[in-house]
């Protein structure tokens, strides 16, 4: 499952950070919307801080522009690793002590266990982060940074700080649920809409 | 293997970008933005060099900087000249595109003594040998190695910094060098490429702490600025002229030799946030 949102830069990678580092502002918007949408539905999970954390991400990520080493895939990793610190801070500005002992715990994860609207016909884009803000936190990351953010589970174990077959369990369980919240017995949405008729 | 009800799910959550996922990019732009100018002076002023100082002086830079295309970090080559005509003695000789200036992956040669760091690392060593409570002019760093090895013998640095040792009449605070903002946003990071990377702070400001990121948050790691609360950390950047290394806007506590030098932001490692300036750390400017 390497699904991902937006496009990925692929083999222009280098050349486009490197640009970016040189100050080139095209480059720039091209990495910036190649992981805002991303980044702006992972960040979903931690409730309506979204936006705020998002912008405190790339504010973070433009100043350690030039620390940054590694691969398309080392970057992403590395903006949604500075994404979850920065919703510790967000977390913490608001007074709300995000439970964390470890910084890699998912206690900024907001999930939403009773949501009163359910599942729709169509899914729009936050309905369905919705939904998986209803799954334990973990699980809930761990979709997410799968497929949202599109890392492989060895990237998605780093920025967790878990171990690969931690995540991987996660995942399953994760998706599963989602399944279950999505098609409550099996009953698909397709189906589930036709009862309603 | 994957449960088909998750098809729409996984579809939605995959969707192309709307547009208000892609609003917002202004602030990250003016960062961006804010960082290069505190970077050198840019592809205008090295024009200028160009002209300024012939055809030769332009196709060392025009040869560097097209070198350094894929890198990167081509603003670096005027990062530090003086403006005021005054070149570094080595620039156009020796000096041809060198790994240690020009690379962004930080290999840990220090800066090159010959190219734009020339003017800080011998700003740094005059302070130092003007300041024999310190370490004096033995060091181990690779900065002044690299400066010593430039200059031919520890005897010889005299000489070969006389030229960027006097004062200057433009009083180039820039420089690009990171300007007295000492509250770095990361600009002085940018900088710091001019002279190698960001390992090389460690090399050159022997008494200063040896990263900036440990002494921020225990937290962060690679390119996490918790320091962005106390940006100095990574501000500093490496950059070349280390001379009050402690006090971020005000270089006032060093007996800075260099009155012109737009230190402040430099070589600061000490991050506001802890606002200690060690005694024992003197490394003295």
């Amino acid at each position: 499952m390497a699904v991902h949102t937006g496009a990925v830069i692929g083999a222009e990678f280098e050349t486009v950070l490197a640009g970016a580092r040189n100050g080139d502002e095209a480059a720039f918007a091209r990495l910036w919307r190649d992981l805002n949408p991303p980044l702006l539905r992972y960040l979903s999970l931690g409730g309506d801080t979204a936006d705020e954390v998002a912008a405190e991400t790339w504010l973070t990520v433009v100043r350690g522009l030039d620390t940054f080493t590694g691969d398309e895939l080392g970057w992403r990793a590395w903006v949604f690793t500075t994404a979850r610190r920065r919703t510790v801070d967000a977390a913490r500005r608001r007074g709300r002590e995000a439970g964390l002992s470890r910084k890699t715990a998912s206690g900024w994860v907001a999930t939403v266990r009773d949501c009163a609207d359910d599942v729709v016909d169509t899914l729009s884009t936050q309905e369905a982060v919705a939904l998986v803000r209803r799954l334990p936190p973990l699980q809930a990351e761990v979709v997410l940074l799968r497929v949202v953010a599109g890392l492989p589970v060895s990237e998605v174990a780093d920025v967790l700080g878990r171990t690969p077959g931690a995540v991987r369990v996660a995942a399953h369980r994760g998706l599963r649920a989602l399944a279950d919240l999505v098609a409550p017995g099996g009953v698909t949405l397709a189906e589930a809409a036709a009862f309603r008729e | 293997m994957r449960d088909p009800s998750l098809a729409p799910v996984i579809r939605a959550l995959t969707a192309e970008p709307t547009e208000r996922e892609l609003e917002g990019m202004a602030p990250a732009l003016a960062e961006l933005r804010a960082r290069g100018a505190h970077l050198s002076t840019g592809p205008r002023r090295r024009m200028m060099f160009a002209t300024a100082f012939g055809a030769k002086l332009g196709a060392t830079l025009g040869g560097v900087a097209a070198g350094l295309v894929g890198v990167g970090t081509v603003v670096l080559v005027s990062t530090h000249l003086p403006s005021g005509a005054q070149l570094p003695a080595g620039l156009d000789g020796p000096a041809q595109p060198r790994p240690a200036v020009v690379s962004s992956t930080a290999t840990d040669r220090g800066p090159d003594a010959n190219g734009p760091a020339k003017h800080g690392l011998c700003t740094a060593w005059r302070a130092r040998s003007n300041n024999p409570g310190s370490q004096g002019n033995a060091d181990g760093s690779v900065a002044f190695s690299n400066l010593v090895e430039a200059a031919g013998g520890a005897d010889k640095v005299a000489a070969f910094c006389a030229d960027v040792l006097k004062p200057r009449a433009s009083g180039n605070q820039g420089g690009g060098n990171g300007h007295g903002n000492g509250h770095g946003k990361a600009t002085g990071k940018a900088t710091g490429k001019a002279t190698g990377k960001a390992t090389d702070k460690a090399k050159k400001q022997p008494g200063d702490k040896p990263t900036d990121k440990p002494t921020d948050k225990p937290t962060d790691e690679q390119g996490d600025e918790r320091g962005d609360d106390t940006p100095t950390g990574t501000a500093t950047g490496t950059e070349t002229t280390p001379t009050s290394p402690k006090t971020p806007a005000t270089p006032t506590t060093t007996p800075t030799t260099t009155a012109t030098s737009p230190t402040a932001l430099t070589g600061t490692p000490v991050p506001q946030g802890s606002g200690t300036v060690e005694p024992g750390q003197t490394v003295g400017p």
